[in-house]
Parts: structure tokens; C-alpha cells; sequence
């Protein structure tokens, strides 16, 4: 039971308490440049997802082996090969993704997410507990992408998921273009500082 | 030298790097307090993006292309910035220490700029030459400063100011980028 | 001092043993993928020639210097199911608002646009990126060379995308040049020579 809520723990820490775009405000240029529709959006977060998993593997299994004066050095190869398996693969079978994508996907290895992580968690945490938190800190970029994508998608196209749902808005083409993603990210940056600080309010401050 | 000119131009107010493409937007928000560091982040960055410009299109046309290893370029590209920030760390430590002391601190942080390796990559796909590639390296780091020192300039002035208490820090300095990045939107469709 | 060379050689091994691994490993992948990766492109350039030229059954690329001579990316001819001729297509690339729009052309054995597709753009979403919509390219249908009007098209004109002149004229010209293209090559007469503006020089961005 104790274990198991560790793991949990470490999962929802990447998810929500500790979400790398929205609290820890890094990973900021994806999270800026493909977020004008949801399905570019999702495809960077998984993308990112899969490599901030599977490097943290890599260096929690490595990190005795790799010397303390060459580690970003040894991280930074390491999370660029898993990027460059992930890119042809995403060339290979999706790859209209890949092209809407483009120069972002090999991106992914100066993504401050991957790095601040294999630094701050997996060379210090075992492997099991390294690839949860890849996981979590994953999806809670993908989730921050997504929130944001989606907005920008139905204020500035009118369309969600490329459906069509003009009906109901007027597209302001503005939030596809980079104003409005500076815009949207900080009001929504805005609104997750207000909901914590309600929370702080509401449990006395012990948080 | 015609295309160089478009190449600048383009580089530094069409699609400025930080509030057009996107890139670079780690530093551009997170070392963008006072104008004066700006400044300096700005420099350093000129200063490793000329030079990788320069050594990525000489890696890439001179050994990747010729071994067929084209899909090695992300892993190499990151290792040549890599040992690049480094070295030029090392050097500015011994001959130069005045600008040492003022740029030291912000050549580690530009090994994960990604506006370093976006320069990179985009020079070998649009096909640049040697000269097109170093210029452009440079330019974009010219666009990039003007950004940052901008930008600076504003939030010197937002600390004045009184948001309502949720706006307060990332949240306003995002809604000024986001201003500024619409004045540059006046910038685009320019035909050279 | 000895010590701590032998310390910088043990680094420099352990470095180049991860890079290797990993080198190793893109290099296995790169094998697995590298064949889907060049049919996608082929299958991306068939499609596209298959949509401007419907009726076609076989599309052959003419060599790259021909297209260079033309002034073109790439020159196609275009066969029936039983070999006759029926007409060319051809991938021109302009200078639209925000970067270059690359785009395919089919003209017919007249001399008329069978269909245009566009391959890449970076135009304003919303605005220039409309040139993508079939109302907008099917306008070029059956015509030959084309102008520009804002709006009330009569023959031989279109109506620009409202809101983005610069794409629709940007577009238009690359219309345009591959129906020049196309009936040069059809009654043989050689490249019209290049004028200076068509240098490849500047047109990157």
C-alpha cells in the first residue's frame, strides 16, 4: 500500500502538483509553436511523452555508469538518439504529422522538460520510479498542450479536432497566429495561479 | 548580395525568431528581467549561433552527406553546440575574462537553447550555402536580442505596475510578449 | 596529473561508448524505416499528380535540367491507360505572403489547367492558407493563363481569396508559368530565356 501510493504519488506529481508547463513554466516553445490545432498538440505530447520516458529509463539504468563531469553530455546524446528514432518513425508512418510538426520534433532534444528531468530525477531514482515520472511529467505536458491547443483551435479556426464548429464561434484568426499563443498561455497560466491560490486559501495555507 | 539582404531582414523582423517562429523562448522569458542581462544573453547568443551555423553546415556538407548519415544530424548537430558552448567557455575563461565575467553565466544555459539548434537544422533545409548559413546564424541571433531587450524593457516596467493578483509575473509577461509579437506581426508579408 | 588524464581518457571512452550504442541503434532503425520513408514521398508526388490529372493512368518525370531550363522544380508528361499523350504537369514553386508556395499543375493536351494542388505553403491560416480549398483552386479548371480580379470573374479571370490578394496572385503566377511551360513543350519551342527575377537567389524565405 505504501509503495504503491509512492508510485502514485510520483505519477500526479508530474500530472498536476508539479505540471512542467503550467507550474513548473518550462518547456515553453512547443508549448508556444504547435499548438495551433488539438492534433498537433496531442501528437507533441506523446511525442515527448515517449522520449521523457524512455530516456529516464535509459539514464536511471546508466546512472551509476555515466561520471558526474560528463553527464549533461552523455544525457543530451542519449535523449537525441531516442528524439531521432522517434522523428523516423513519425516519418516513416505518420507522415503528414511529421510535416505539420516539422523542425519541432527534432526540437524535442532542447525541450527543458527532458533535461531538467533526467537531472533532477532519474539519475538519482530507480528505474521504476524514473519511467513513472517520465510518464507523468509526460502527460502533464500533453495535458498542458492540449488545454492550450484546444482553445487556440476553436477561438482561431472554429474547428476542433478539424471539425467544423462554426456554427458556434466566429474563428478570430489571431489565436493561430503567435499573439495569440503568448495571449492564450498566459491567461491560462493565469487561471491555474488563481485556482491555487483559492486552494491555499481554502485549506488555511498549509499547502 | 541581394540575398543577403533578404536573409538578414527576413531573419531579424519577418520571421523573428523568438516572436514569429517560436524559438528561443526558454531564455527569451526566462533571462529577460532587466535590460542589461538581456543585453548580454543577447551577445552570447550571437557569439555560439554564428559560430555553429558555421561548423553544423561544415559537419553536415563535409561528413554527414558524404557517409550517408543525414540521419544522424539531430544527435550530431546537438553534440557540435554541445562541445562548442564549451570550448568557447574555456576560451573566453582564458584570454578573455573581462567578457568572460559578463557573458560566462549564460553560455551554459545556451546548449538547450533551442534557437541554436533551430538555426542549425533550418539552414540545411532551406538549402543554404556556407555564407547564406553563417549570415543567417547571425541575423536570427540579431532578431533574437532585439526581442529579448524589448521585452526586458517592458517587464522593467510591468514590476511598476499593479495586475490583478493571478496576472502577476509569468502571466503579464506573457500578455506583453504577446503584444509585441503582434506589433512584429506588421512586419510579415514584406516582399523584398 | 596523471591522474587526471587518465581520468579525461576514461570520460572520453565512456562518452564515445553511449554515442556508438546510440549511433548504432539510429543506424538499425534508420534501415527499418528508411524504405517507408522514400515509398511515402513517392506515394505524396503520385497523389498529387493523380489529383490535378484525374484522367491520366502514368506520370514520367522529365530529367531535373529540362525542369531547370523551364525554370520549373519538375516537369511530368502524362499517359492514358493506353500510352497516348495527355499533356504535362509541372511543379512550380512562388513567393506567396508568408514563404514559398510549392504547387502542382496539370495542363491538358490544350493547353488548358486540368487541376492544381498545392504541396507546401506557409501562408496565413485563415486567410492566405485558404488558397487550399478546392473553391478556390477549381477556378483555374479549364482555363489557360489566368488574372487576378477581386471579385465578379469572367473568362480567363479568377477571384482572389478575399482578405489575400498576395497568395492568390503569388499562386496565379505559378499557374500561369506551368501553362507557359506546358505549351512550349507541346509545340516544341524552346525555354523562353530566364529573366533575372526568376533566379533561384532570394527566393528561399
Amino acid at each position: 500500500m505504501n509503495k504503491g501510493n509512492k508510485y502514485g504519488k510520483v505519477l500526479l506529481n508530474g500530472l498536476i502538483t508539479e505540471n512542467p508547463t503550467l507550474v513548473q513554466l518550462i518547456g515553453m516553445c512547443p508549448t508556444l509553436a504547435v499548438t495551433t490545432t488539438l492534433q498537433n498538440g496531442v501528437t507533441m505530447g506523446i511525442a515527448a511523452t515517449l522520449v521523457l520516458t524512455a530516456s529516464n529509463v535509459a539514464i536511471s539504468l546508466l546512472r551509476k555508469f555515466i561520471p558526474d563531469k560528463i553527464r549533461i553530455a552523455a544525457y543530451v546524446v542519449i535523449i537525441a538518439g531516442f528524439v531521432s528514432i522517434i522523428e523516423m518513425l513519425l516519418k516513416a508512418y505518420l507522415p503528414d504529422l511529421s510535416a505539420s510538426l516539422g523542425i519541432f520534433i527534432p526540437l524535442i532534444v532542447v525541450n527543458c522538460i527532458i533535461l531538467a528531468r533526467a537531472e533532477a530525477f532519474a539519475s538519482k531514482n530507480p528505474v521504476g520510479l524514473s519511467a513513472l515520472d517520465g510518464l507523468g511529467m509526460g502527460l502533464g505536458f500533453t495535458a498542458a498542450l492540449m488545454i492550450i491547443s484546444s482553445i487556440r483551435e476553436i477561438l482561431g479556426s472554429g474547428t476542433i479536432w478539424g471539425v467544423n464548429i462554426a456554427g458556434a464561434v466566429t474563428p478570430m484568426t489571431m489565436f493561430i497566429l503567435p499573439p495569440g499563443g503568448f495571449l492564450v498561455l498566459g491567461l491560462v497560466i493565469a487561471v491555474i495561479q488563481l485556482i491555487r491560490a483559492q486552494h491555499k486559501k481554502r485549506k488555511g495555507g498549509d499547502a | 548580395m541581394a540575398e543577403l539582404f533578404t536573409i538578414s531582414l527576413t531573419a531579424i523582423l519577418i520571421e523573428n525568431f523568438v516572436l514569429v517562429k517560436f524559438l528561443g523562448i526558454c531564455p527569451f522569458l526566462g533571462v529577460s528581467k532587466r535590460v542589461d542581462t538581456a543585453l548580454g544573453m543577447g551577445c552570447a547568443v550571437a557569439f555560439v549561433m554564428t559560430l555553429a551555423s558555421a561548423l553544423t553546415y561544415v559537419v553536415w556538407t563535409y561528413l554527414l552527406v558524404p557517409a550517408h548519415l543525414e540521419y544522424l544530424q539531430t544527435i550530431a548537430f546537438i553534440l557540435v553546440i554541445a562541445v562548442l558552448v564549451q570550448f568557447v567557455e574555456m576560451v573566453l575563461r582564458k584570454m578573455m575574462p573581462s567578457l568572460y565575467a559578463a557573458l560566462g553565466i549564460y553560455l551554459p544555459l545556451i546548449t538547450t537553447n533551442c534557437a541554436v539548434l533551430g538555426v542549425a537544422i533550418l539552414n540545411i533545409d532551406n538549402g543554404y550555402n556556407f555564407i547564406s548559413s553563417v549570415v543567417y546564424g547571425f541575423t536570427a541571433a540579431v532578431g533574437f536580442t532585439l526581442a529579448i531587450v524589448l521585452f526586458a524593457g517592458v517587464r522593467e516596467r510591468t514590476v511598476f505596475s499593479n495586475p490583478p493578483k493571478c496576472m502577476e509575473g509569468f502571466p503579464i509577461a506573457l500578455v506583453s510578449a504577446g503584444l509585441i509579437a503582434l506589433a512584429f506581426m506588421g512586419f510579415s508579408g514584406f516582399q523584398i | 596529473m596523471a591522474e587526471e588524464r587518465k581520468d579525461i581518457l576514461r570520460y572520453a571512452l565512456i562518452l564515445f561508448a553511449i554515442t556508438a550504442v546510440v549511433a548504432g541503434l539510429l543506424a538499425g532503425v534508420n534501415l527499418l524505416t528508411k524504405e517507408t520513408i522514400a515509398q511515402n514521398d513517392v506515394l505524396a508526388e503520385q497523389e498529387a499528380l493523380r489529383e490535378v490529372m484525374p484522367e491520366a493512368a502514368s506520370f514520367e518525370a522529365l530529367d531535373a535540367e529540362t525542369a531547370a531550363l523551364y525554370g520549373v522544380d519538375a516537369v511530368y508528361t502524362a499517359a492514358a491507360a493506353d500510352g497516348a499523350a495527355q499533356g504535362y504537369c509541372v511543379k512550380v514553386s512562388e513567393n506567396g505572403y508568408g514563404g514559398v508556395i510549392q504547387a502542382v499543375v496539370g495542363v491538358d493536351a490544350a493547353g488548358h489547367v486540368s487541376g492544381v494542388s498545392i504541396i507546401s505553403h506557409s501562408e496565413t491560416p485563415g486567410l492566405g492558407a485558404n488558397i487550399e480549398k478546392d473553391s478556390f483552386r477549381e477556378q483555374y479548371t479549364g482555363q489557360g493563363a489566368v488574372e487576378v480580379v477581386k471579385a465578379g470573374a469572367q473568362e480567363g479571370e479568377i477571384n482572389a481569396v478575399s482578405g489575400a490578394t498576395i497568395s492568390s496572385k503569388a499562386l496565379t503566377a505559378g499557374v500561369n508559368k506551368a501553362v507557359e511551360v506546358a505549351s512550349q513543350l507541346q509545340g516544341g519551342a524552346p525555354p523562353t530565356p530566364e529573366t533575372p527575377e526568376g533566379e533561384e537567389a532570394g527566393t528561399d524565405e
